[in-house]
């Protein structure tokens, strides 16, 4: 075709063409962009996740938990326990202050069945964020608290955190964290860790690295074990609030933070945590009243037993 | 008859009874010796060696209740219980004398054991905190030595006919505890008896719990 031709081709479908071409309206542009941000955040959420089938499927305040299509059973379950750990020791504060979001994955392995990942809100890597694989559902709830704590307890600052050293998993049962504490403290060798049994709060306030020593050569402190259940008696006595007073008198002395915590006075809150601790111990010793009722009763019983076997006479 | 039935049995088992009360003895005092060299730098060891040498009071119960019964018995199994049917006593009645005069023979083991955990815990000094049982604990040893006696008792003065329906009960038990094994891998009987046996208020709940002369 030659170069004419095209011409009067072009000329052609110009006048075949509308005369103008009518402009989007503004609500429907904006309906639009909208729908595409909303697919851009999805997919930027998926990768993020690693996983696209991760929806959300509950709500609590502040907390959102998202969860794949695997592990939605167990997931309700682990946030009502979460719910509740963190309203006990934290009064529901969260180391996010936009929210935060809980996503439990299923993508079974060798070293794992579900990932927890609990992230800060918005979720663009600025927010804490902290990953963890876990093997069995019923370690769900378990491995979300620890999580958790660690997160708090990072957020209150560095000054309770190299006070903790290594906290004790916030999930382990009430029982088990004080009487292992009480264990510790009871059989402490050190100078001031004896006179803490003692009563002398001075001595306490040492060996839980709260103060300078009192005496000359005191000894060891008690380890982190023992602080964290320090902490957490604090923050039991302090209530709901217990939390907020504490990282809201940071920075300053860790004691006087514990104390806020606790709404008490420092030697008040050590008194009330050594007798707790020293309540714990076993009352009877190794024999209990029941226990010898019982091996009583079935005595008698083997007795009257091999007494009436006298029917069969020898044979 | 008591008298003379104790005369009889205490001739019998006088070397398996005194054997077991220097044993009885013996073992609290071992069990704070061994343990308390360093025991102050280190208390939570040294609890934790003592609680370990607690397995030694039940067991040692357990070995003092069988033998004395097992010998207590040896004489009549041995006559076919000729003797015992020559004396114009009751069945009943010669066993409570036999099962009496058992229980004086359990008194020395008893007593060594108490002597031995106050003579171990006596010496020595003990930070604030913790405190020493030697008292329960001798006590505790004492309804178990009773407890384990009394089943051993019951299974010694058993006729030959009904100890071998008891045995075949247990054989028939651990049949069926197999078979259910077999066909339905969740389900253990033997553990669940065994369980109910050892928890409060099975016969053997006494002989569970912490043994410790010395605690928090």
């Amino acid at each position: 075709m030659s170069d004419r031709a095209a011409g009067w081709w072009f000329l052609l479908l110009l006048s075949a063409a509308p005369a103008e071409v009518g402009a989007q309206p503004a609500p429907v542009w904006q309906d639009s962009a909208g729908r595409l941000r909303t697919r851009l955040e999805a997919l930027r959420d998926s990768m993020l996740q690693g996983d696209s089938t991760v929806e959300e499927i509950e709500r609590r305040g502040d907390l959102i938990l998202g969860a794949s299509p695997g592990s939605r059973a167990a997931a309700g379950p682990a946030l009502s326990r979460l719910v509740a750990a963190r309203e006990r020791w934290f009064g529901g504060a969260s180391p996010s202050p936009d929210g935060f979001r809980i996503v439990l994955r299923s993508a079974p392995s060798e070293d794992r069945t579900y990932t927890i990942v609990v992230a800060g809100l918005p979720d663009t890597g600025r927010a804490p964020r902290s990953e963890r694989p876990v093997l069995r559902s019923r370690q769900l709830a378990e491995s979300l608290i620890d999580l958790y704590g660690e997160m708090m307890y990072q957020s209150a600052g560095p000054g309770l955190l190299k006070w903790l050293d290594l906290p004790l998993p916030l999930s382990l049962p009430d029982q088990e964290r004080r009487y292992l504490a009480m264990y510790a403290v009871v059989t402490g060798t050190g100078r001031a860790q004896r006179g803490c049994v003692a009563g002398r709060l001075g001595d306490c306030a040492y060996v839980l690295g709260l103060r300078p020593p009192e005496t000359e050569a005191p000894g060891g402190a008690y380890g982190s074990l023992v602080r964290t259940d320090f902490l957490l008696a604090a923050l039991e006595l302090g209530g709901r609030d217990a939390w907020h007073r504490l990282t809201g008198s940071a920075p300053g002395p860790i004691e006087a933070a514990l104390a806020a915590a606790a709404d008490l006075p420092a030697d008040s809150l050590l008194a009330r945590w050594r007798e707790g601790l020293l309540a714990l111990r076993p009352a009877q010793g190794p024999l209990k009243s029941e226990i010898a009722a019982t091996a009583m009763a079935w005595t008698g019983l083997l007795v009257l037993a091999a007494l009436a076997g006298g029917r069969s006479r020898w044979r | 008859m008591l008298e003379a039935m104790i005369r009889i049995q205490w001739k019998a088992c006088r070397h398996v009874a005194i054997a077991l009360a220097v044993a009885a003895g013996a073992l609290p005092i071992v069990s704070v010796r061994v343990g308390w060299r360093g025991a102050e730098a280190n208390l939570p060891r040294f609890l934790t060696e003592l609680q370990l040498w607690g397995f030694f009071y039940p067991a040692l119960a357990a070995v003092a209740a069988v033998a004395l019964a097992a010998v207590i018995w040896l004489s009549d199994r041995r006559g076919h219980h000729l003797y015992a049917l020559l004396l114009p006593v009751p069945r009943w009645r010669y066993v409570l004398l036999r099962y009496l005069a058992g229980l004086v023979l359990l008194l020395p083991i008893g007593l060594a054991l108490w002597l031995g955990a106050v003579a171990a815990t006596s010496g020595l000094d003990l930070p604030p905190g913790i405190r020493v049982f030697p008292h329960a604990l001798a006590a505790k040893f004492a309804l178990a030595l009773l407890l384990l006696f009394g089943i051993a008792f019951a299974a010694a003065s058993a006729s030959p006919r009904a100890t071998g329906i008891g045995f075949r009960v247990l054989g028939l038990f651990l049949a069926v505890h197999v078979a259910v094994i077999l066909l339905r891998p969740g389900t253990n009987l033997l553990w669940t008896v065994v369980t109910a046996l050892g928890v409060w208020p099975g016969p053997l709940a006494p002989l569970g719990g912490r043994w410790m002369l010395i605690d928090v």
